[in-house]
C-alpha cells in the first residue's frame, strides 16, 4: 500500500469518527450571532439598527467576513480539539493514528491534511454558504452584502485556524501543557526581534516644524494623521512612513520559523 | 531475535522510574505471560515495546528495529491492545472496514468468524453494547490483523467463561501460526492453560523468566496440614484446607502446579530459579 493510501485511510478514519454535529458547528455560531445582531441594538450611525425597532438592519461585508471567520475559528478550536483529544491522547491508544501503521511523515502529513484543509473546509465552507444561500430569501428589512464580497473570509479564517494550530495545537501534541510556556516564550522572542528590528524596516524621516510643513512638496508620503502637532512647537517632528511591505516579510518569516519549529517539536515528541 | 532488551530504563516527568534495567530476550513465538505487581511497569513495557512511549535509555529491539523510530515495517508486523483502549463506537464490521486495511495481514473472514464464535454481533454498534461484548470485538479486531507479534493487557477482563475460553482458543491458533504473544495480566490462572512462558516484573527489573514446561519441573506443589518448618527453603501459601508448599527441588508433588502461588512464591518468596544460583533468603509465609 502507498503512503498516499495511508495518508488517506488515516484521515478517511478521522473525518468518520467526527460526529455529523461537528459540520454544523460554524453554521450555528454564525446564526446566533446573526440573531444577537438583528435583536441588540446598535448604533443607528454605522448603520445597524434593531429589525424589532422597524428599521432597516444593514450589514456590510467587513461585518459578515469578520462573523464567518469568528464561526470558522471558533468551531475549527472545537473540530480540531475533539481531533486532538481522540488522536493524541495520552493513554490506551489502540486504533488510532499513534498505534497504526504510519510512518512519522504519513502521520504528519494526515495531521496537516486535516487540521490545516478539512478542519478549515468544514468549518468555513459550511457558514459561507448558510450567508450565500440565506441572501436571495432573506426580509427585505435586513441587508446584506451580496456573496461576490464574502469570499475573503475564507482567506482570514483559514489563516486565524493555521496560526492557531501551528502556535497551540501542534506543540500541544509534542509537550502537552508545557506548551504554553514555549509559546510566551516564542511570542517574547517575536516581539521582542519585531521591536530591534522595527528601525531596520521603517524609515522615519524628521521633518522640521513650520507652518506649511504639510504641503511641503519635498516630503513624499506624509499624512496628516501621521504628524503629531503640539502646544509648544519643537524643531523637528518625527514622522514614520508606512512599512507594512517589510513588516509583513518579517512577521511571515518569523511564522514560517514557528511553523518549522513546531513541526518538528511534533515529530519527536518524547511521550505519547 | 524477536525481542530483545538491554539495560532498559523509563521514567515519567515527574521522575518517577518505573523500569529500571529491563533485560529480556524472547527468541520464539509463543505465548509469554506477564506478570507483576500494580504500577510495576507492565503496561509501560508492552508501550515501550510497541513504539508508543520512548525508553529513557537502554537498548530495545523488536524484530530487529527500534521501536521508537517507529518503522512502518515493524509498526505492520505489531498491534498492541490496551486494558482500556479507545475504540470507535461504531459496529464492528465498520471499524474492521476502516482500520483493518492498515494491517497487511488482516483477515477480514478471521474477525467475523471469531465475532461469531464470541458470540458478537458484527453490525451492532459498541455503544450499545455491554463491556464483555466490546471487549469480545476489542479482541477480535486484535486477533485478525494476524501480527506478528501481539501485545494484550488485561485481555480477560470482561469475558465471562465461554468466552475466556474461546479466547484461548483463538490464541492457541495464533501461535500456531506463528504469532509470538505477550500477555501482561493479573489473572495467571486464566492464561495458565495457554502459555508457553512466565514473565515476572518486579521491582522494576525482569525478576523471573520461564518456559512452563521447566518451571513445572523444577517446581514441586505439595498440599500439607502444617506450615513449613524453620529453615525450609520453601514457600508456604495459606489455602482452604491446609498450606499449599512450593519447593525448588525438581520433585513430585501432591498438589496440582498452580501459576498464582509461583508468582507469590518467586517474588515474596524468593523462591531459587532453574539456572541459578539458589537466593540464599527464605520467606517463610
Amino acid at each position: 500500500m502507498s503512503s498516499i493510501k495511508r495518508i488517506y485511510l488515516a484521515c478517511r478514519a478521522a473525518v468518520a469518527e467526527l460526529g455529523l454535529s461537528n459540520y454544523f458547528i460554524s453554521s450555528g455560531i454564525l446564526i446566533g450571532m446573526a440573531v444577537l445582531g438583528v435583536f441588540v441594538n446598535q448604533d443607528s450611525d454605522s448603520g445597524m439598527v434593531s429589525a424589532l425597532r422597524k428599521e432597516y438592519v444593514f450589514w456590510d461585508p467587513e461585518t459578515i467576513i469578520t462573523q464567518i471567520a469568528i464561526a470558522g475559528w471558533i468551531s475549527g478550536l472545537i473540530v480540531s480539539g475533539t481531533l486532538y483529544n481522540r488522536w493524541y491522547k495520552e493513554e490506551n491508544q489502540a486504533v488510532r493514528t499513534l498505534s497504526l501503521p504510519l510512518s512519522h511523515g504519513e502521520r504528519f502529513a494526515a495531521m496537516l491534511s486535516l487540521y490545516l484543509i478539512y478542519v478549515p473546509l468544514v468549518c468555513l465552507i459550511t457558514p459561507l454558504l448558510l450567508a450565500i444561500a440565506v441572501y436571495p430569501f432573506i426580509s427585505s428589512t435586513i441587508m446584506l452584502p451580496a456573496p461576490i464580497y464574502l469570499w475573503e473570509a475564507l482567506a482570514i479564517g483559514w489563516l486565524a485556524h493555521a496560526a492557531t494550530c501551528i502556535f497551540w495545537l501542534f506543540p500541544s501534541i509534542a509537550y502537552g501543557k508545557r506548551v504554553a510556556f514555549a509559546l510566551i516564550g516564542m511570542i517574547a522572542i517575536a516581539i521582542l526581534y519585531s521591536n530591534l528590528t522595527h528601525t531596520n524596516v521603517s524609515t522615519v524621516a524628521s521633518v522640521p516644524h513650520i507652518a506649511t510643513a504639510m504641503m511641503g512638496q519635498d516630503v513624499v508620503g506624509l499624512s496628516d494623521q501621521s504628524c503629531q502637532l503640539g502646544d509648544s512647537p519643537r524643531a523637528v517632528v518625527k514622522v514614520s512612513f508606512e512599512t507594512k511591505g517589510n513588516l509583513y516579510v518579517t512577521v511571515q518569516l518569523i511564522l514560517a520559523s514557528l511553523m518549522l519549529a513546531a513541526a518538528g517539536i511534533a515529530l519527536t515528541r518524547k511521550n505519547v | 531475535m524477536i525481542i530483545q532488551a538491554n539495560a532498559l530504563h523509563h521514567t515519567y516527568g515527574g521522575g518517577q522510574e518505573i523500569l529500571k534495567g529491563v533485560n529480556l530476550t524472547i527468541k520464539q513465538s509463543g505465548i509469554t505471560g506477564l506478570c507483576a505487581p500494580n504500577g510495576e511497569g507492565k503496561t509501560t513495557l508492552l508501550k515501550l515495546i510497541a513504539g508508543l512511549q520512548f525508553p529513557s535509555s537502554g537498548q530495545l529491539s523488536v524484530l530487529g528495529q527500534t521501536p521508537s523510530s517507529r518503522p512502518l515495517d515493524l509498526l505492520q508486523r505489531l498491534y498492541f491492545l490496551p486494558s482500556e483502549p479507545f475504540f470507535p463506537k461504531w459496529a464492528p464490521r465498520k471499524i474492521a472496514a476502516y482500520y483493518g486495511p492498515f494491517y497487511p495481514n488482516f483477515n477480514n473472514r478471521l474477525f467475523l468468524e471469531t465475532l461469531n464464535e464470541f458470540d458478537a454481533d458484527p453490525d451492532e454498534t459498541l455503544d450499545k453494547v455491554s463491556f464483555g461484548q466490546k471487549r469480545r470485538a476489542q479482541l477480535a479486531f486484535a486477533l485478525a490483523t494476524r501480527t506478528q507479534i501481539l501485545l494484550l493487557d488485561e485481555p480477560t477482563i470482561g469475558l465471562d467463561i465461554q468466552g475466556k475460553d474461546q479466547f484461548r482458543r483463538t490464541l492457541i491458533a495464533g501461535t500456531e501460526a506463528g504469532q509470538t504473544i505477550i500477555i501482561a495480566t493479573h489473572l495467571l490462572s486464566e492464561i495458565a492453560p495457554v502459555i508457553d512462558h512466565v514473565m515476572i516484573l518486579n521491582q522494576g527489573k525482569i525478576h523471573a523468566h520461564l518456559p512452563l514446561e521447566l518451571a513445572q519441573r523444577f517446581y514441586s506443589f505439595n498440599l500439607t496440614t502444617q506450615p513449613l518448618p524453620y529453615g525450609d527453603k520453601g514457600y508456604a501459601r495459606r489455602v482452604p484446607g491446609g498450606w499449599l508448599t512450593v519447593h525448588a527441588d525438581g520433585r513430585q508433588g501432591n498438589a496440582a502446579f498452580d501459576l498464582e502461588t509461583l508468582y507469590l512464591a518467586l517474588t515474596d518468596g524468593h523462591l531459587p530459579q532453574p539456572g541459578f544460583d539458589a537466593n540464599p533468603k527464605t520467606t517463610n509465609a
